[in-house]
C-alpha cells in the first residue's frame, strides 16, 4: 500500500470502515456492527474518529475517494453482507430498480432534493414512499457517481448533462406537487 | 413614454410592490419562528430547524422566480415593433423595469440574509455543557472488578480501556455520548473564537480592488493633467502601488496566522486529537501555497 493514511487504524481498514458506515446509516445498530466485525465498540470509535482525520489531511482525496467507492460496496463486504435490515417486497423492487434504471435514479433523487427544500426530511420520504433507506439509497448513489465519472473521463459530457438535466426537471416537477400539497407557494395569488 | 407604456410600467412596479410587502411579512413571520425554534430544537444538529429553514429559503426563492419569470414574460417578450410612439420609449421601459427588478432582488438578498442569520450557534455553550457532563461520567467511574474508583486524568472523547490501578481490571471508559461530539464541536468552536483572524485575511481581495480602483482612477485622470498635476499624480499612483503589493504579499501570512490560532484552539478543546490536528493544519498551508 503506497499511501501510508490508507492503512488500517487498530486493525479497521477503510474497507471495513466505509461498509460499517453504510450499514450504520441503513439503519443497523453499532454493537450489531462491531459483533460482525470481531471488534470492540473502543476500537470502532477511535478508529473512526482516525479515518476522518486522515480524510482531513489526505491532499489528494485519496482516502475520500476510496471511502466513497467502499461505500458502495458494503453489501459485499465479508463479514457484514449478511446483516440487513427489513425491506418490503416493494422496497426490495425498488431498490433493484434504483440500481439498474438511472432515470428512476434521477427522479428519486430530485425528488429528494425537492422534498428537502419544502421542508421535509427527504430521507425519510424515500423510505416512506419507496422502502429505500438512506444506506441503500447512498450506496447506489455511489455506483452512479463512478458510472458519471466514467463517463466524464471518456469525454461522454452530454449524457452527464442530460441526466442532470433530467434530475432537475425532476425535482421541479416535484417541488410542484410538495407545494400544493402545502397548499402552495406563499406569492401564489400575487398577479401581474 | 407613452400612455400604453406608462400602463405597462405601472402594473408591473404594483406588482413588485405587492410581491415585496408579501415577501417581508413572510420574512418577518419566518425569522420570529426560526428564531426561537432553534434555541428549542434538541434533535441532531437542529434538524427540525434546518428543515425549516430550507422551505423558508425555497418560499423565498420562488417569490423572486415569479418576479423574474414575470419581468421575462410581461416586459422583455413584449415586441419593441408594437404600438409605442417610439422603440425607444420602448427600451426606456425596459431600462426602468429592470432596474426596478434590481431594487427587488437587492430585498430578496437582504430577506435571504436574515433568514440565514436566524442560525445562532452557541458553541461556548455547548462546550461548557460536553465538560459538565464529562465531569459527572468520569467521577462515577468505577472499576468493574474491585468496584474501586478509577482516576481519570484526561479528557477523553472515544470509548477508552483504563487499567484498574488497585485489581489490574482492564476496564472500558465510556465517556458519554456528549463528550463524543467533542472533536466535531471543538473545530466549530475554535473557527468561532478565530474568526476575526478569518476576517482580517478574508478582507484582504476587497481591499486590493478597492486600492486598484483609485489606482485606476488616478490613471485614466493624467492625461487630463498639466505635467506639474500629473507628477504629482503619478507619486500618488506609486504609493498606491506599494501599499497594494504589500497588502498582496501579506495574504499569505496573514492567513497562516489564522490557521495556527484555529489549529491551537482546536488542540486545546480536544489535545487527544493534537497529532492528527497538526497534519490537518500542514495540509491547509500546503493547499494554500498549492492553489494561490
Amino acid at each position: 500500500m503506497s499511501n501510508p493514511l490508507l492503512e488500517p487504524v487498530h486493525g479497521v481498514s477503510l474497507y471495513d470502515y466505509a461498509a460499517i458506515t453504510a450499514k450504520l446509516s441503513a439503519g443497523i445498530d453499532i454493537i450489531d456492527l462491531c459483533k460482525a466485525m470481531g471488534i470492540e465498540p473502543a476500537v470502532y470509535e477511535e478508529a473512526s474518529a482516525i479515518w476522518v482525520s486522515r480524510m482531513q489531511e489526505d491532499g489528494t482525496f485519496e482516502v475520500t475517494m476510496k471511502f466513497g467507492e467502499y461505500f458502495g460496496e458494503a453489501e459485499n463486504h465479508p463479514k457484514l453482507k449478511n446483516l440487513q435490515v427489513a425491506r418490503s417486497a416493494e422496497g426490495e423492487a425498488n431498490l433493484e430498480k434504483l440500481a439498474t434504471d438511472r432515470y428512476f435514479y434521477e427522479e428519486l433523487s430530485g425528488a429528494r432534493t425537492a422534498a428537502y427544500q419544502y421542508g421535509l426530511d427527504g430521507a425519510q420520504w424515500i423510505l416512506d414512499n419507496f422502502g429505500i433507506n438512506l444506506g441503500d439509497f447512498q450506496s447506489v448513489a455511489m455506483k452512479w457517481m463512478e458510472v458519471q465519472n466514467a463517463e466524464m473521463a471518456k469525454g461522454n459530457h452530454e449524457s452527464t448533462m442530460h441526466f442532470a438535466h433530467y434530475q432537475q426537471q425532476k425535482a421541479e416537477e416535484y417541488g410542484q406537487k410538495f407545494a400544493a400539497a402545502q397548499g402552495g407557494n406563499v406569492a401564489d395569488d400575487v398577479e401581474f | 413614454m407613452n400612455a400604453a407604456l406608462t400602463d405597462i410600467q405601472n402594473r408591473f412596479f404594483a406588482f413588485l410592490s405587492k410581491l415585496e410587502e408579501r415577501m417581508n411579512s413572510f420574512t418577518n413571520e419566518s425569522v420570529a419562528t426560526l428564531s426561537t425554534l432553534y434555541h428549542e430544537d434538541e434533535s441532531d444538529h437542529h434538524q427540525g430547524y434546518h428543515r425549516l429553514k430550507s422551505a423558508v429559503l425555497t418560499q423565498l426563492a420562488s417569490i423572486q422566480k415569479k418576479a423574474d419569470d414575470t419581468l421575462q414574460e410581461k416586459i422583455n417578450e413584449l415586441d419593441d415593433d408594437g404600438p409605442w410612439e417610439s422603440k425607444a420609449s420602448f427600451y426606456t421601459l425596459r431600462s426602468n423595469c429592470s432596474d426596478r427588478l434590481q431594487q427587488f432582488q437587492e430585498r430578496y438578498q437582504a430577506c435571504q440574509k436574515m433568514i440565514e442569520a436566524t442560525e445562532q450557534p452557541d458553541y461556548e455553550t455547548e462546550y461548557q455543557e460536553i465538560l459538565s457532563a464529562y465531569e459527572a461520567v468520569k467521577n462515577q467511574f468505577r472499576c468493574s472488578q474491585c468496584g474501586g474508583p478509577i482516576v481519570i486524568n484526561q479528557l477523553y472523547f472515544t470509548s477508552t480501556y483504563i487499567t484498574c490501578p488497585a485489581c489490574q481490571t482492564q476496564n472500558t471508559f465510556n465517556p458519554g455520548s456528549r463528550a463524543k461530539q467533542l472533536e466535531g464541536l471543538g473545530r466549530s468552536l475554535a473557527e468561532q473564537r478565530t474568526a476575526h483572524l478569518r476576517q482580517a485575511y478574508e478582507a484582504i481581495p476587497s481591499q486590493l480592488q478597492k486600492i486598484y480602483n483609485q489606482i485606476h482612477a488616478l490613471r485614466l485622470s493624467l492625461h487630463q493633467q498639466n505635467k506639474t498635476v500629473a507628477a504629482d499624480t503619478e507619486n500618488q499612483i506609486a504609493q498606491l502601488q506599494r501599499e497594494y503589493d504589500q497588502l498582496n504579499e501579506s495574504s499569505p501570512g496573514l492567513y497562516e496566522k489564522y490557521v495556527h490560532a484555529m489549529f491551537d484552539e482546536w488542540n486545546k478543546i480536544n489535545p487527544a486529537m493534537q497529532a492528527e490536528h497538526d497534519r490537518f493544519r500542514q495540509r491547509m498551508i500546503d493547499d494554500m501555497y498549492k492553489y494561490k
